[in-house]
């Protein structure tokens, strides 16, 4: 040990928390000075800003607790959340890499025609909306039901969970455009309302009828009336929503200024039937076409069509797009993970991708979600879902 | 502008200005404790410093002199390593073990610019090596037995690249 401790320290100062974890297997002595420094949040923080794009950060704060956003973090003393997520960060550039054991849940199904129409996820929690109005409520790692109510007996298009300081609410919206407010703990019917899209990021629920959209939550109700035509899709990200129309208008409109102060962009749709629209933080749709192409828009560029039936064996039925992971799940029940740099230009030609032969029938939905550092991909099928872990 | 002498650890005597030598918090501190007189021909005797690295070091603080000051620690600035100055970056390329001495007396002589500059110098040196490379390096023994070394390792799984 040529140096006394404290020069070490200040060595160590000017190292990057990698090449620190690194060096903790020297010697004990400086796996102890080591492991003081990285228990401060500073370090860790630099390295998200220096690592992940900013325009992710939303995303993988939400997946890691839903209830503050990433600039409510202190920089220095809340070391735990930049850990983890940069440990997500790494996970998900790993992903493909990635080692996988699934477990399968059988959904109790309470009427013999009874299926799985669409499933969210939070934190812990998983909620499944079924076709006779039934919501699910699982826990991970464990998998057991928590509980289950009874919507209003309609086929459940979409549920959403959101999160505030003291409530979790489960959300659900019918086909029949009902939408109500469930409170989890108490499985009490808070509210309801009328909307055909819905969506939620944090403690925000964005309701999308027509031209308006509006926002329930943790704030006073507001509503946006838009000059453009039908809402298709909504997405949100914390203080900003997302949508795109009939025409092809895509906006992405901060909430907080005032309703001009958003990013406003046309792009002509694809020329032909479109099935279901998605939309992906910060700024990506998707789409599946009526001969089960996939599409692909970056806001402000031009759509991409590709057809991945020749090289994926099926038609895309779900997709998630998380940071730079795009999932599709297929109706042969097949699902493949890809890592794609620019979401503009995808060449499933000369992609690797790691593919996961779950069920044999369609997938349903895709969600990621992290729980006591271990990271699932939840895919949903019209019976069961399967929890894959990766290791 | 007037001079002081500094002795190093084999007896040779430097004649630095006072404001030079003055970088040095702790030969700052120590004339002011002892009240030394400028004009006095006092020896200021450095017994952990050699002769060729206090002649460095003085060579380090004269092209310095007029930095201005070091700003107070900052825990929120930037701990960066690539911006070491071409002079600094030319003036270390020295072997490790005058690099290492050098570390040892900006310490002793408590000169916050040079301990920087050199510290960065040896963390840009730790970054890209693995354990057994920085061991052999710095001549570290590995204390850690099979087990341990064992855990540690398990611990730190999580960042590896694929």
């Amino acid at each position: 040990m040529i140096f006394p401790l404290e020069v070490w320290e200040n060595i160590f100062l000017y190292s990057d928390p990698l090449t620190l974890i690194n060096m903790r297997i020297t010697c004990k002595c400086w796996k102890n000075i080591i492991d003081r420094i990285l228990q401060q949040g500073t370090p860790w923080y630099k390295l998200c800003k220096n690592e992940i794009p900013e325009n992710l950060w939303s995303t993988f704060c939400e997946t890691l607790n839903s209830k503050k956003f990433y600039t409510d973090f202190h920089e220095e003393r809340d070391t735990k959340f930049w850990i983890a997520m940069y440990k997500l960060w790494i996970k998900c550039k790993n992903m493909i890499k990635c080692d996988t054991r699934s477990k399968c849940v059988n959904v109790p199904i309470n009427i013999p025609l009874e299926y799985i129409t669409c499933i969210d996820t939070s934190e812990n929690l998983i909620a499944i909306g079924t076709s006779e109005g039934f919501i699910y409520f699982y826990n991970i790692p464990n998998l057991q039901i928590t509980e289950f109510i009874v919507d209003h007996m309609e086929y459940v298009q979409s549920v959403r969970i959101l999160r505030d300081e003291t409530n979790i609410i489960c959300v659900a919206c019918s086909i029949n455009n009902h939408i109500s407010f469930w409170d989890v703990n108490t499985l009490k019917l808070i509210n309801r309302t009328r909307g055909k899209l819905i969506c939620t990021s944090y403690s925000y629920c964005y309701i999308a009828m027509r031209n308006i959209i509006s926002i329930e939550g943790a704030i006073p109700r507001r509503v946006y009336e838009f000059d453009t035509d039908n809402v298709l899709a909504v997405g949100a990200n914390y203080d900003r929503v997302l949508f795109y129309t009939e025409r092809g208008y895509f906006v992405n409109l901060s909430l907080v200024g005032n309703k001009n102060d958003g990013i406003y962009t046309r792009t002509r749709p694809p020329n032909m039937r479109v099935r279901q629209y998605h939309i992906f933080k910060p700024n990506i749709i998707t789409c599946i076409t009526e001969y089960g192409y996939l599409g692909c828009l970056v806001q402000g560029q031009k759509w991409r069509i590709y057809n991945i039936f020749s090289t994926l064996h099926g038609t895309p039925t779900a997709i998630l797009v998380y940071g730079h992971i795009l999932i599709l799940g297929l109706d042969s029940g097949n699902v493949h993970i890809f890592y794609i740099n620019d979401f503009g230009k995808i060449n499933f030609n000369n992609i690797t991708s790691k593919k996961l032969c779950l069920d044999s029938s369609a997938v349903i939905s895709l969600n990621i979600m992290v729980n006591a550092e271990e990271y699932y991909l939840i895919v949903g099928y019209s019976k069961r879902l399967h929890c894959v872990k990766f290791m | 502008m007037p001079n002081i002498k500094l002795q190093s650890s084999d007896g040779e005597v430097f004649e630095v200005d006072v404001d030079i030598a003055k970088c040095s918090v702790t030969i700052k501190t120590m004339l002011e404790d002892l009240g030394m007189d400028e004009d006095e021909e006092e020896v200021v005797p450095l017994p952990n410093v050699n002769s060729a690295i206090l002649r460095k070091v003085i060579q380090w603080a004269t092209y310095h002199k007029d930095d201005p000051p070091p700003p107070e620690d900052d825990e929120n600035k930037d701990k960066r390593t690539d911006d070491i100055s071409s002079w600094d970056a030319d003036f270390l390329k020295v072997d490790q073990g005058t690099l290492y001495e050098l570390i040892l007396a900006a310490n002793y002589l408590d000169i916050k610019g040079l301990l920087e500059v050199t510290c960065k110098t040896v963390a840009n040196m730790i970054k890209g090596k693995t354990p057994e490379e920085v061991r052999k390096t710095f001549n570290i023994k590995n204390d850690f037995s099979p087990s341990e070394e064992e855990q540690v390792r398990k611990e730190n799984e999580w960042c590896e690249e694929k």
